[in-house]
């Protein structure tokens, strides 16, 4: 069976970066290095460390965004939980940092993923509505969304 | 996390899947959605109930009629999100490059 790909594939980025590995790594895993280029914020570089990023208020949201660190792996790798409201009612998204050292450079990866988790949201209408699914095919579905 | 059990359960029965087909055009009243089954009108309002519950539909009264609708509001609120945060990391990642020297 395929699946549209109208589903929610993640946000990428990856560029390279002129200077050593653990300058680019303070800059994207320290409370003051986060605070210089994305968001005021109480990080803190520990697993489970609940924290929040700040921006002023919005339209229909309150500037907060709430996070959890995931994983760390000095100077490899950060990912932590997004919510950007919890009012929002959303599956929390999931933002990794990757840092991979090449001669003296960082090359610099963004991931911001978990778009696909969304309840309900996932599912392109159009896919559910046909009349040949049973529930072996639902079984399938749950597998590919991660929900088996 | 409950809502997808519901989503799952919801979209199981070909009984709900051909509900859902039907209303994904538009707007109907219990009435004339029961006409396209052969169970009964009672047994059509607990599936639409359940796809309400399970938020795929949505329903309101309209006189003495309850009328049913497809919900594609949750998809179109998460690509609204995805829009706004596809915007915000090109920024935020231009003023990390913007750290490092201005050859970036």
């Amino acid at each position: 069976m395929s699946f549209e790909s109208s589903t929610m594939s993640d946000i990428f980025h990856s560029f390279t970066i002129d200077a050593p590995i653990a300058e680019v790594w303070t800059a994207v895993a320290t409370s003051e290095g986060l605070a210089a280029w994305l968001m005021p914020n109480d990080f803190q570089p520990v697993p489970g460390h609940k924290f929040t990023f700040r921006m002023p208020p919005q339209e229909n949201w309150s500037g907060v965004t709430h996070c959890e660190v995931l994983e760390l792996d000095e100077p490899h790798r950060l990912s932590f939980t997004w919510t950007s409201d919890p009012i929002h009612d959303l599956t929390p998204t999931v933002v990794t940092f990757t840092l991979e050292a090449h001669a003296g450079q960082t090359e610099f990866t963004l991931v911001h993923s978990g778009w696909d988790k969304q309840p309900a949201a996932l599912l392109p209408v159009r896919n559910i509505l046909d009349e040949g699914w049973g529930r072996h095919t639902v079984e399938r579905l749950k597998t590919y969304l991660g929900l088996a | 996390m409950d809502g997808h059990h519901d989503v799952f359960t919801a979209i199981a029965d070909p009984t709900r899947r051909k509900l859902m087909e039907l209303l994904a055009e538009q707007e109907l009243p219990v009435t004339s959605l029961s006409a396209h089954f052969p169970i009964s009108r009672t047994a059509v309002s607990k599936h639409l109930h359940l796809l309400a519950e399970a938020g795929l539909v949505t329903e309101r009264k309209a006189g003495r009629e309850r009328r049913y609708r497809l919900n594609a509001e949750p998809l179109r609120e998460v690509k609204q999100w995805m829009a706004f945060y596809e915007k915000f990391w090109d920024e935020k990642l231009s003023n990390l490059k913007g750290l490092f020297g201005p050859k970036h």
